[in-house]
């Protein structure tokens, strides 16, 4: 059998790549990237750095929940387009400054959902609906924006082929609910609404002409998210791909089955025989898996659960750092990644901020041990 | 032919109609025997999962072992330290519940087998 022609689960023990080839590999400019993890949490960092090391420009980002990696590669000047719902640092710094600075001076064009929303497209995207339904977007002014439109990024060329592959048609579309409302509440059973909803609010929704000019109930549809390449960090990963997080889950297992490849970050590969035991409590099946690659303390400078805690310290630090001059942070962020991420993490971690106890490097990162009973550090010290 | 092979198997005359009894044993028995079965049955699918890693862990510390001779600084043997005292104390917290369990286990075998006797007296 040619090698082309073999399945990706069957590829085995191929898929397990070093760093560097795994970002070569499938990670190009342009590419539709999805960073998995949430806010600070499971995000795959070591990834993200090596995104920065190869100097990958004109990525279009699709992200649900924080922009932790986003922040970083806005800062290295690596994003075109962005898909998201929400460009926060969490409270340390509600709007991630590098974002919001390259979106206010035009070198980011931003297409934006709300989290559930985005939330629904990714489940689309893993079952392989053609579209999501939800009410939601209603009231806002939602369905009058629509930036990759705008931009020519939409619909088919004159050969028939998609003017861009991971953008849809549409930004989302608004049709009468076929079905009238009864999958709503307060819903039809006799004796009314038994649910805690008693505003009746579905007889008003059925009077409105609002956006087809027609009575009745109306429902908007949005897109799957289609994105060329999910990156996730995971706990343990099997050799073959079988894939375990524990932990908040986050929108991990629906971008990764709805990525055309998958690059899993683990903390330890492991035996197929280990995730086995419990085959339920598996994510992601290993046919989704394309590459993994073993970066144990790849999260930082976020929290893996019941591994490590976030460098709170590094946060606070990097949320004043990035409100300097463009050309600074730039400058910054390519030189804090160093060349590669073993030198990184046994330099970077402590290097060049205040923290309470004065360690650097490994040991630093040791210092960020989460309790495996918490999941987090509950000692660590977050002041702000 | 599977299908008939398969039907010969249990005949009609292999079947059989339980008798109607009255239960004998107390409902409450019956409950805290499900919910002893229950508790252990949840601790051995737990188990199940963590069967590999905890295979694997006397060779990890093995290597470990190995490796602290060679350690350079102090800071480095602060690390393992805490990190092998962490280790101690769960697994410490396993042993002593798992064997507070079996020790349980085995006085109620033997109590079973005291009523067992008593019965047929």
């Amino acid at each position: 059998m040619a090698e082309a022609t073999i399945p990706t689960f069957m590829r085995g023990k191929e898929k397990i790549m070093s760093l560097s080839d795994a970002v070569k590999t499938f990670i190009k400019p342009g590419t539709c990237i999805c960073p998995g993890g949430f806010s600070y949490t499971k995000k795959p960092f070591a990834l993200a750095r090596e995104v920065i090391r190869q100097d990958i420009k004109d990525l279009f980002v699709t992200m649900n929940g924080g922009a932790s990696i986003c922040e970083f590669w806005a800062a290295a000047g690596l994003v075109k387009l962005l898909d998201t719902t929400y460009i926060g640092l969490e409270g340390i710094q509600p709007v991630a400054y590098s974002v919001r600075r390259s979106i206010q001076d035009g070198t980011i064009d931003v297409e934006d959902y709300s989290n559930y929303g985005y939330g629904l497209r990714t489940v689309a995207g893993r079952y392989g609906w053609p579209f999501a339904p939800l009410m939601s977007e209603f009231g806002t002014s939602f369905m009058d924006h629509d930036t990759f439109g705008k931009m020519g990024l939409r619909g088919k060329k004159a050969d028939g082929s998609w003017i861009h592959p991971s953008i849809a048609p549409a930004r989302a579309a608004v049709i009468e609910d076929p079905f009238d409302g009864w999958g709503l509440r307060p819903h039809a059973f006799e004796g009314g609404d038994g649910t805690s909803n008693k505003t009746n609010f579905l007889e008003q929704v059925r009077e409105s002409t609002a956006y087809t000019g027609n009575k009745g109930v109306k429902v908007i549809l949005v897109p799957p998210i289609l994105p060329e390449v999910t990156i996730v960090l995971a706990q343990r990963v099997g050799e073959l791909g079988t894939t375990r997080i524990e932990g908040i889950l986050g929108p991990d297992a629906e971008q990764a089955i709805s990525a055309k490849n998958c690059i899993v970050q683990t903390e330890k590969v492991v035996t197929e025989e280990e995730l086995r035991a419990q085959p339920y409590s598996n994510n992601i099946a290993m046919q989704y898996v394309d590459a993994i690659v073993e970066v144990p303390y790849g999260g930082f400078p976020g929290q893996v659960p019941y591994y490590y805690d976030y460098d709170w310290d590094f946060w606070r630090s990097y949320t004043q750092i990035n409100r300097k001059d463009k050309a600074e942070v730039n400058a910054y962020i390519k030189d804090w990644v160093m060349e590669d991420e073993w030198t990184f993490l046994s330099t970077r971690p402590g290097d060049g901020y205040p923290t309470i106890t004065g360690t650097s490097g490994l040991e630093r990162l040791f210092e960020l041990r989460a309790d495996a009973i918490y999941g987090y550090k509950p000692g660590l010290a977050r002041p702000l | 032919m599977e299908r008939k092979r398969m039907r010969a198997r249990i005949t009609e005359e292999d079947l059989r109609l339980s008798e109607h009894v009255e239960p004998k044993e107390a409902m409450e028995t019956w409950q805290k025997i499900i919910a002893a079965a229950w508790d252990m049955t949840i601790v051995a699918v737990a188990y199940n999962d963590m069967r590999v890693p905890l295979r694997r862990v006397p060779e990890t510390l093995e290597t470990l072992g190995k490796e602290v001779p060679t350690v350079k600084e102090e800071k480095t043997l602060d690390i393992i330290e805490e990190e092998i005292k962490t280790g101690i104390r769960h697994f410490s917290d396993i042993v002593e519940k798992a064997q507070a369990s079996k020790e349980e286990m085995e006085r109620i075998l033997r109590s079973t087998w005291n009523q067992r006797v008593k019965i047929k007296t």
